[in-house]
């Protein structure tokens, strides 16, 4: 894989909040079309890592390269769907102007025409709540919140989604739907994704990115059946204790081929 | 409250009082709505307790040294967006904690305004109106500033309103969509100093968070989009000013205080609807499925 395909390029870089080291020497790429489930403990990186990808934090050493470009300048192909979202639980928006706020690039002058809205609400149906675009956001539970804003994060057919612990705080009902979800726009974009639940990874990634202050990257298909039958046992704590293990903060990418012999950089 | 309406048809003053308590009510509306959903009334306590500072100096320049020039509305007006531009910055360069710097800029307004206002011959009066306002005593060139400021804040939000309400909804998620999160929240926070020093004028510094606060709170409660909480927000504004200066006039209440008291009155009426149309829906909800579950 060379490096003008690579969707995401992290080279050698390191982060401290303060004098607190929170990323080191962290070096991957991410190509076209993965979907990497991103796992670690509490306090390892994780969403660190996004805010980096997103040129919402400067590395302290090292260059983040988004689309090959610094990251506040490509910031605009990027979906983002927040962890914890914080927002009034009584803030007056609509569900349809929650997923018009996804289309407001820049500086919005005035308001949203019919075609804006037609498109918002094609987008609404296609994560199954158009139903809802007329209620208040506030009246959603968990999981049609969730649908909502990752229908905001991809109305403007973003080539990058990134979701940082999408089934955090959703009972089992919502998360199966948004698995479906997830693994219904998989393959149309790149997709990296936070998350502590290790069924959300399983079911959903091609690719599982370990990060607790290094980072280990590995296709979920090349990993020995035994350890995703543990991992699933045994949560994320497996997974990640396999793969730093395996792999400790070697330069890693990831590709959309995940079979042995085509696959351009590999982990085993 | 009828003398009042009476009066109404005599006394250009009173016509004055009138048309200020509707022209506020328009920049109340827009600016008190954002300040609610952005949590942010304590923003709008320090500028308008910063117009003290600014008010107070103004006056003693004009009394003491004869520049006539710098009236108190210039000072006011100076000191309040001198006031919003600190806490803009500090707030998107997240420096130092906002709320020591809200504080800080708080106290600061005030000990100025009093040490320029005890050095003022007459300060007692002048402390007055400025803490509590005279609506009474609005001028036309007053009612022409504020018709001005109205048109400001109006083209603001209506050419802005996307970027103001990502701002608004979700800070941080505006910043990834390109939104110039530094633009809107300097123009939002020079809003809130703008109707701060409109509205001294009419229920004066130290009311002027509960004018900000309490329609945009109780409208908040019925409408569905920031919009309709702007719009909802104006209406109660009006209702609430003009029924506080109705009922003040006869027995020659404060009318700023008065103003207040009905907005918290009827802030708890709107509570007390939104909870009986709640009790209402369950049990219409619950007679349906009785109707359809007989044996339940």
């Amino acid at each position: 894989m060379t490096d003008q395909h690579a969707v995401l390029k992290f080279s050698h870089v390191c982060f401290s909040y303060d004098q607190e080291e929170v990323l080191c020497d962290i070096t991957f790429d991410i190509s076209s079309r993965c979907f990497v489930g991103i796992v670690g403990p509490n306090g390892g990186g994780k969403t660190t890592l996004l805010r980096l990808a997103l040129g919402l934090e400067r590395p302290s050493e090292g260059t983040v390269q988004l689309f090959g470009n610094s990251p506040s300048e490509n910031r605009q192909n990027v979906g983002y769907v927040m962890q914890r979202q914080q927002f009034d639980e009584r803030f007056p928006i609509k569900v349809l102007d929650v997923v018009l706020l996804g289309l407001s690039q820049g500086c919005k002058i005035g308001f949203f025409g019919k075609s804006e809205r037609r498109t918002a609400l094609d987008v609404l149906d296609r994560v199954g709540i158009a139903s809802l675009a007329g209620r208040s956001f506030a009246e959603l539970s968990g999981g049609q919140r969730q649908r909502a804003l990752i229908a905001q994060a991809i109305i403007g057919k973003p080539r990058l989604l990134m979701l940082d612990e999408p089934t955090a705080n959703i009972d089992s009902e919502g998360e199966a739907e948004i698995h479906e979800l997830l693994r219904s726009l998989a393959g149309e974009q790149t997709i990296m994704m936070v998350s502590h639940n290790v069924n959300t990874v399983l079911e959903c990634a091609t690719h599982v990115l370990c990060v607790n202050r290094v980072v280990a990257l590995s296709s979920l298909s090349d990993m020995h059946p035994d350890i995703l039958q543990r991992a699933r046992g045994g949560g994320i704590a497996v997974l990640h204790h396999e793969l730093t293990c395996s792999v400790h903060n070697r330069p890693v990418s990831c590709s959309r081929t995940t079979t042995p012999g085509k696959k351009e950089v590999g982990i085993d | 409250m009828m003398v009042f309406f009476e009066d109404l048809f005599h006394y250009p003053f009173l016509q004055y009082a009138l048309l200020a308590a509707v022209l506020s009510s328009v920049a109340v509306g827009i600016t008190g709505s954002l300040t609610v959903v952005r949590r942010s009334t304590y923003i709008a306590g320090a500028i308008s307790h910063c117009v003290l500072g600014g008010l107070g100096a103004a006056r003693y320049f004009q009394v003491v040294h004869d520049l006539d020039w710098f009236h108190p509305l210039a000072g006011a007006f100076f000191a309040a967006i001198l006031a919003a531009v600190i806490i803009a910055w500090v707030t998107v360069s997240a420096r130092e904690r906002i709320d020591t710097v809200l504080s800080i800029v708080w106290a600061l307004g005030i000990a100025i305004g009093i040490s320029f206002i005890m050095k003022t011959p007459g300060y007692s009066q002048d402390l007055m109106s400025y803490l509590f306002g005279s609506i009474l005593m609005v001028s036309p060139s007053d009612l022409f500033l504020m018709a001005c400021l109205d048109a400001i804040l109006l083209v603001a939000v209506l050419l802005f309103y996307h970027p103001i309400l990502a701002v608004c909804f979700n800070e941080e998620a505006a910043r990834v969509k390109g939104t110039p999160v530094v633009l809107v929240t300097f123009i939002l926070t020079i809003m809130t100093a703008i109707t701060v020093v409109l509205l001294t004028q009419i229920v004066g510094i130290v009311l002027v968070i509960a004018l900000l606060s309490i329609p945009a709170a109780a409208a908040s409660r019925f409408s569905g989009s920031l919009l309709w909480m702007m719009a909802g927000a104006t209406i109660l504004s009006m209702l609430f000013m003009v029924l506080g200066l109705a009922l003040s006039y006869a027995p020659r209440l404060h009318t700023g205080a008065t103003i207040i008291q009905v907005a918290v009155v009827g802030y708890g009426v709107a509570l007390l609807s939104v909870h009986y149309l709640r009790h209402l829906k369950r049990r219409k909800t619950h007679g349906t499925r009785r109707l359809n579950n007989p044996d339940d």
